[in-house]
């Protein structure tokens, strides 16, 4: 989850948050939950949408979260490079190192 | 049930609220109890369980308003305090109280306590914030799914609460029908049916309800897996195999459970809720701002030195009437004590007494509105960004932007600093953040600042005593850092932190906390400040025959000994060794220890005598960091035990000195 920069995401897997787990179910993020990536975790925490809370995840926990995208609006840090943080709006020029779509 | 005092057990309703973080439940106490406990809007303000007693009628009852929980799955300490208080103290009615606003996530433990089988009161909360954005639900439909009575009301504008109180009387004493609700699909409720059955054989349900114990068997609870290991071993076993059956049905069987607790509640809201989707979020706009990654950390900065230039524009006007006030009394009293009484209690009434503890009174409204700046940057829901933002920053040192909460916290006081660390999960973070928390200038050291600001940095008071409170956070970060790679090495612990929405701050609650805080100063002042500028006085009046506040009283034979250790940092006149020894008691006390001993001499005129601006601002860098008072090393004592809390002491001591000293002799180089 944690190269995810923004847009609509299906949580697959949460298995590996082992401690953690019953407490992310319990605000929502839950298998099969889609959630709303406000801001992604490559510029500082993530800032998340689960149905109307705002939660934000540190890079650690949201690192993982195993996901899938969930509109084509989703934008992602190229893999390796998450703490760089992307620059202006995804997608307008390759220097921005990001790509849209999936 | 039991009750303190003279109420009969068996007339007293036990109530307890429950609920997600930041919901209200705080908010919903006061209002049935009458009481003013604190209030705000970030999760975690309830750290520790509090108790008040309410009536209606001639009915009274008993309430207990609990830390927030997500769920009943303890994981940290404070969520733990709540999840073995619903279990173990087996209350008549649990109230559980949710945010209109957000059903969706607040219904997943109004659904577990109801399968834990308590009598549940769903309390929707904030209707007020509900009309506003045009939401309305069907609370009657809610009543008939859940099978227990749901009520709409608003704890701040103090709507429902009569018919909350009549609900509470109502079911508390006669009980909810027992209807079973069940929101689990066919395959986990056969399941269930059959653990229940095996339990009923053994003594594991004696003590618990026993679907509850089997959905938590089927979730893998560790601390319910106990009860099970317990059992025989051919129910043991059997237990087992049903849940690897059901696995083999629906997979991860605590998912399967998580799920469709979520398809009800998915279709409960869908059912019961009516929505208004046309709303601009005005939260969203706001943190796309205070939360972004360049401007986030600016903005934290300049809203905490707007709140100091706020403390000194508007408190010094005050300060300076109380300030004339005191100096009134004291001559007065003087001038009507001389002649009647003997020389020494005029000293003792004028200079000990009116002069120690309104030195330090006269700092009241700057408390004041330290606290009401504090207080509205807290009801808004800023403080939850602040954490936000600087978690990257905390990150960086081991930690996470949660242990920043606890620091904030101490920019009022320490002591529930000290508490708040226990909203963290891992040990290890409480403890680091509890070493660092004194680090983070507290009200009572906002005095020593604004005397030696006022005198020494008259033109730039305000960005003389941010640069104080800016050096505190950079130690704390500093000294976590060192103790994260040294003493407490340990992974990261991930976290989840909930950022509710923006609000307009609540100004009666938040003027109310300003107000309590400021009177707890005035206690301090009229309590412990009193005595120790007593015992101050004395110390600098005898022996007998020697000249009030000389070197030669004890007072300066104390200062005498310690003035030479503090030579270094640029101040080594025996009053400040004293004050600073009484510091330790309360940091309140060094304004007063400087005034008490000085007696009726000019504080300006000596503090210019004794310190020159370099060696001045090495002392307020020096009370800022040296050892916290007593009531914070109890604290952190009881938190963390005796071994840390001592550590504390001598490390913040050793830390100051070497600080401050490092400032005047680098800072003498230049300035010479």
């Amino acid at each position: 989850m944690s190269s995810i920069r923004k847009g609509q995401c299906k949580i697959v897997d949460i298995s590996r948050c082992e401690a953690q787990k019953s407490k992310l179910r319990s605000v929502g993020l839950i298998e099969n939950a889609v959630v709303d990536v406000i801001r992604g975790s490559a510029e500082g925490m993530m800032m998340l949408l689960v149905g109307k809370s705002r939660m934000g995840l540190s890079h650690f926990l949201a690192s993982k979260i195993l996901v899938e995208p969930a509109d084509e609006r989703v934008c992602f840090v190229i893999g390796g490079e998450e703490n760089n943080a992307p620059k202006g709006h995804v997608g307008r020029r390759r220097r921005y190192r990001c790509r849209t779509g999936w | 049930m039991h009750l303190k005092g003279t109420l009969v057990e068996e007339d007293v309703i036990d109530v307890v609220l429950a609920g997600n973080p930041n919901v209200g439940k705080t908010a919903v106490f006061n209002a049935l109890t009458g009481l003013h406990q604190k209030t705000g809007n970030w999760p975690g303000v309830t750290i520790e369980k509090k108790e008040g007693v309410f009536s209606c009628g001639s009915t009274k009852a008993r309430a207990v308003d609990l830390p927030g929980i997500y769920g009943l799955n303890a994981f940290s300490l404070d969520e733990r305090i709540s999840r073995d208080y619903l279990v173990s103290s087996r209350p008549d009615l649990v109230l559980s109280i949710i945010d209109s606003t957000n059903l969706q996530r607040n219904l997943y433990l109004t659904l577990e306590l109801i399968e834990m089988g308590v009598n549940v009161v769903v309390v929707l909360n904030m209707q007020d914030e509900l009309e506003a954005q045009g939401i309305s639900i069907d609370t009657e439909g809610m009543t008939r799914t859940l099978g227990s009575p749901v009520l709409l009301i608003s704890a701040l504008k103090r709507t429902g609460i009569q018919e909350l109180k009549s609900e509470i009387i109502k079911n508390g004493k006669e009980g909810l029908p027992k209807t079973e609700r069940k929101f689990h699909d066919q395959r986990i409720e056969e399941a269930l049916r059959k653990i229940e059955s095996l339990i009923s054989l053994s003594e594991m349900g004696d003590k618990l309800n026993a679907r509850w114990l089997s959905i938590k068997l089927i979730e893998r609870d560790p601390e319910y897996r106990l009860i099970l290991e317990k059992a025989s071993a051919g129910i043991k076993s059997a237990v087992d195999q049903i849940i690897s059956d059901l696995e083999k049905s629906v997979g991860d069987a605590s998912v399967a459970i998580a799920q469709e607790r979520y398809r009800s509640i998915q279709e409960i809201d869908a059912n019961f809720v009516k929505k208004n989707t046309g709303r601009i979020d005005l939260t969203d706009r706001l943190d796309r701002v205070l939360t972004n990654k360049w401007l986030g950390i600016p903005i934290f900065f300049f809203l905490m030195w707007l709140t100091f230039q706020v403390t000194f524009a508007i408190g010094n006007f005050f300060l300076e009437q109380i300030e004339a006030g005191f100096e009134w009394l004291s001559e007065s009293a003087t001038a009507l004590l001389l002649g009647n009484v003997p020389e020494i209690v005029v000293s003792l009434v004028s200079d000990g007494i009116i002069g120690g503890v309104g030195s330090v009174m006269v700092f009241v409204p700057n408390i004041f509105f330290l606290f009401l700046m504090i207080g509205i940057l807290e009801s808004s829901g800023y403080m939850s960004r602040a954490a936000f933002v600087m978690d990257r920053l905390m990150h960086k040192i081991g930690l996470h932007g949660k242990s920043f909460i606890p620091m904030i916290i101490g920019f009022g006081c320490t002591v529930p600093a000290i508490m708040a660390t226990r909203t963290l999960e891992s040990r290890k973070d409480r403890i680091i953040t509890m070493l660092v928390s004194p680090f983070m200038s507290c009200s009572a050291r906002l005095p020593i600042y604004l005397t030696f600001a006022a005198v020494f940095f008259s033109r730039r008071q305000g960005t003389v005593v941010f640069s104080i409170y800016v050096i505190g956070i950079v130690a704390a970060i500093t000294m976590a850092r060192i103790f994260k790679s040294t003493i407490l090495k340990g992974e990261t612990s991930p976290f989840v932190l909930e950022l509710p929405p923006y609000r307009p701050p609540a100004m009666r609650e938040t003027l109310r906390f300003a107000g309590t805080k400021s009177l707890m100063f005035l206690k301090r002042a009229g309590t412990v400040i009193f005595v120790v500028v007593i015992v101050i006085w004395a110390l600098a009046t005898f022996p007998a025959g020697v000249e009030y506040g000389s070197q030669e009283s004890y007072a300066g034979m104390i200062g005498s000994t310690i003035a030479p250790l503090m030579s270094p940092m640029g101040f080594n006149n025996w009053e400040s060794g004293v004050a600073v020894l009484m510091g330790g008691l309360a940091k309140e006390v060094v304004v007063g220890t400087y005034e008490t001993l000085i007696g009726d001499g000019n504080l300006e005129l000596t503090l210019r005598e004794y310190f020159t601006p370099l060696s001045a601002y090495a002392f307020m860098l020096f009370t800022l960091l040296y050892m916290p008072c007593v009531a914070v090393f109890g604290a952190i004592w009881k938190e963390a035990g005796a071994k840390w809390a001592l550590f504390t002491v001598v490390y913040t001591t050793l830390f100051a000195f070497f600080v401050a000293s490092i400032v005047f002799q680098i800072g003498s180089l230049f300035l010479g």
